[in-house]
């Protein structure tokens, strides 16, 4: 029997599990489409991409750019290669090693982030020795990058701590803000604001060191991030002196990826006013940036709940979907789970029974990587869930964990979402509680790294 | 429906909701300029509304379509009994034993332009510490927090502070609880994804 079709999750079957063809396994999700049979169905709205079809000359297609893309990864790495033997014959060890750490960017930027790692921590064994730590500096903050991005947030701030600390030892201002700044983002990555805003004000002191006019981009950076700190802690005038700061250096300084985290930032600041229609301009002016796709992912979830506030479920669902398959090619589980997230709010608002696929898929990644926050506020959404759908004792269950989680994190007073958990636990508890509207919470993080 | 006709509707229904909470009266629209800064002398029966600060309403939730109300405030006596109170889409509902004696509960919203079209309103008595918890309920349905991820009921303490909330059965008003009154309104605190800049 003839096959005009077949689904993503039939096609994976049948791969076998080899990690080179992890290339092919992410075009054949690209190249997947609705099943149109199934366009009608009440639950088509919730499908997720494994469920979506690809014809043979779709399969085809996806081989050949497979191919295509496995060769040029190939030639990179070998092109890279050169450089690094070249210095280590050339008695040139410190030169090596930053070869390595380049080698190492360039498959980070082509989303190859465990890779990426390697590289870095082959460059790091490498520099150990070395008087001269420039490179160590360099390759701790590397590996802190990557951790940060594949969800190890732990790893990550060990690295980057790492990285600071010999920064400082060494008299390097610059790489020490650096990785100072990626701590930052590691708490903020947790959902802990105040941590980041006081790790962001004492690295952007450290600039302050520096010669007038020096490290502008690392500033622009921290201008960013306690903007964001700030908006989160709903502080929304030292929020905006923060984003006027940032869009100045942008302003001046050409980095189109980080005017966009900027314009998604503000885009969420405009929101928390209450000034709607400007913050879909912002989502929209960033979308238009040459950005990777983490971001494009982590923006279209944001759009997706802007449209599902103004009552637009099939806008909402549309940028669902350009989240999901953003955030696959972005390779980040951070923002995958946070897409699922978002994905889950629009399949609850529906009231779709089979919207707790979603919810599912996000803790299973929150719990697997640690992303503490991310966790609560998916737990807190999926028991409203849950409760709509005669799982009382499980919603009861999610939402004591998501205190308890909360209450470690301590954000009590900072974004609501423990207030709110207790408020419907308590309802819960008491028998009373009628959860079938209650409003879910913050929307949970998603993949941060420059 | 013409304007006119529809304010007429909205003045009998406010009336009737005033009768409808027993011993009340209602007052007359206070001034813009009052409402929204004035925030020392007033009492529970006076028409001049202490709402935050004119730059703290960005916070809340706004209505889609502004109620075009010509009384700005309804009250209720209410004793040990309980009793209730609702005013265009807000609520108060006092339990059994929340109040040792006859108590004058009212409802004042904003009337001036900006702050008319928030979701917001000052709960009386002031300084009055409840036996036991009074439920107070907020327009949601036909808000810009319909629908939308983490509504909360805030209260203002030099700052809006959010404090929870659950949305009635029909989707109509999200509901919280107090044992003192004060400034209230809704709003919503999601915070949309984490993205962040360097490292």
């Amino acid at each position: 029997m003839s096959r005009s079709e077949a689904t993503v999750e039939k096609i994976l079957g049948l791969l076998p599990d080899l990690e080179d063809l992890e290339v092919l396994r992410l075009r054949l999700i690209g190249a997947a489409m609705r099943d149109p049979d199934k366009e009608w169905e009440s639950s088509r709205t919730i499908t997720t991409i494994d469920k979506w079809i690809v014809s043979p000359e779709a399969f085809e297609a996806a081989l050949e750019e497979a191919e295509r893309q496995v060769q040029e990864y190939v030639s990179t790495l070998h092109a890279g290669l050169v450089p690094v033997f070249r210095a280590y014959f050339g008695g040139n060890d410190a030169d090596a090693a930053l070869h390595l750490v380049s080698l190492g960017e360039k498959l980070e930027e082509r989303g190859r982030l465990l890779g990426a790692g390697r590289c870095y921590r082959s460059a790091l064994s490498v520099s150990m020795e070395f008087t001269d730590k420039a490179a160590q500096v360099l390759a701790l903050r590397r590996v802190g990058r990557v951790s940060l991005k594949i969800g190890d947030l732990h790893e990550a701030a060990s690295y980057y701590e790492r990285s600071a600390e010999l920064a400082r030892d060494s008299g390097d201002l610059h790489g020490e803000v650096i990785a100072r700044t990626g701590r930052g983002n590691v708490f903020l990555l947790q959902g802990r604001w105040s941590d980041a805003e006081r790790c962001y004000l004492e690295t952007l002191a450290l600039t302050d060191t520096a010669v007038p006019g020096a490290l502008l981009l690392e500033r622009g950076h921290i201008y960013n991030n306690l903007a964001n700190a700030n908006t989160r802690q709903r502080r929304l005038e030292e929020a905006e002196r923060w984003f006027e700061r940032a869009l100045a250096v942008w302003d001046a300084v050409s980095s189109p990826l980080d005017l966009g985290i900027c314009l998604h930032n503000y885009a969420q600041f405009r929101e928390a006013q209450g000034r709607r229609e400007e913050a879909a301009r912002d989502y929209e002016a960033a979308l238009k940036l040459p950005i990777p796709e983490w971001l494009r992912s982590s923006i279209a979830t944001d759009l997706a709940l802007w449209w599902l506030a103004e009552g637009h479920l099939t806008q909402a669902e549309e940028w669902g979907r350009v989240a999901e398959e953003n955030a696959i090619a972005a390779g980040s589980p951070y923002t995958l789970a946070a897409m699922y997230v978002g994905r889950g709010r629009v399949a609850l608002a529906r009231g779709d029974a089979d919207g707790f696929i979603f919810f599912e898929k996000a803790l299973e990644i929150a719990r697997e990587k640690g992303y503490l926050s991310l966790e609560a506020e998916t737990l807190v959404d999926y028991a409203t869930f849950r409760a709509q759908n005669d799982g009382t004792e499980e919603a009861v269950a999610y939402l004591e964990r998501a205190c308890e989680i909360l209450r470690g994190l301590g954000a009590r007073g900072i974004s609501g979402e423990l207030e709110r958990a207790e408020a419907a636990l308590e309802e819960l508890r008491a028998g009373v509680g009628d959860l079938s509207n209650y409003p879910t919470g913050e929307t949970p993080l998603a993949a941060a790294g420059d | 429906m013409s304007v006119k006709f529809r304010n007429a509707l909205l003045v009998v229904a406010a009336t009737m909701v005033s009768l409808t909470a027993g011993c009340s009266e209602a007052g007359t629209p206070v001034s813009p300029r009052d409402a929204l800064n004035t925030r020392s002398g007033a009492t529970a029966a006076s028409t001049s509304t202490t709402i935050a600060p004119n730059e703290s309403l960005v916070y809340l939730a706004r209505f889609k379509t502004k109620p075009q109300i010509t009384i700005a405030w309804a009250k209720a006596w209410i004793g040990p009994a309980g009793g209730r109170v609702d005013f265009v889409g807000f609520t108060v509902i006092v339990p059994p034993g929340a109040v040792d004696k006859v108590t004058m509960f009212t409802i004042k919203l904003p009337v001036d332009p900006d702050g008319s079209e928030h979701v917001v309103a000052e709960f009386g008595p002031h300084n009055t510490q409840f036996a036991k918890p009074i439920t107070i309920g907020f327009p949601y349905r036909g808000t810009t927090l319909d629908g939308v991820a983490g509504a909360t009921v805030v209260w203002w303490n030099d700052g809006w502070v959010p404090m929870g909330g659950t949305v009635s059965a029909d989707g109509s008003q999200l509901f919280t609880t107090t044992s003192h009154f004060s400034e209230y309104g809704t709003a919503s605190f999601r915070g949309g994804v984490i993205t962040a800049s360097g490292g």
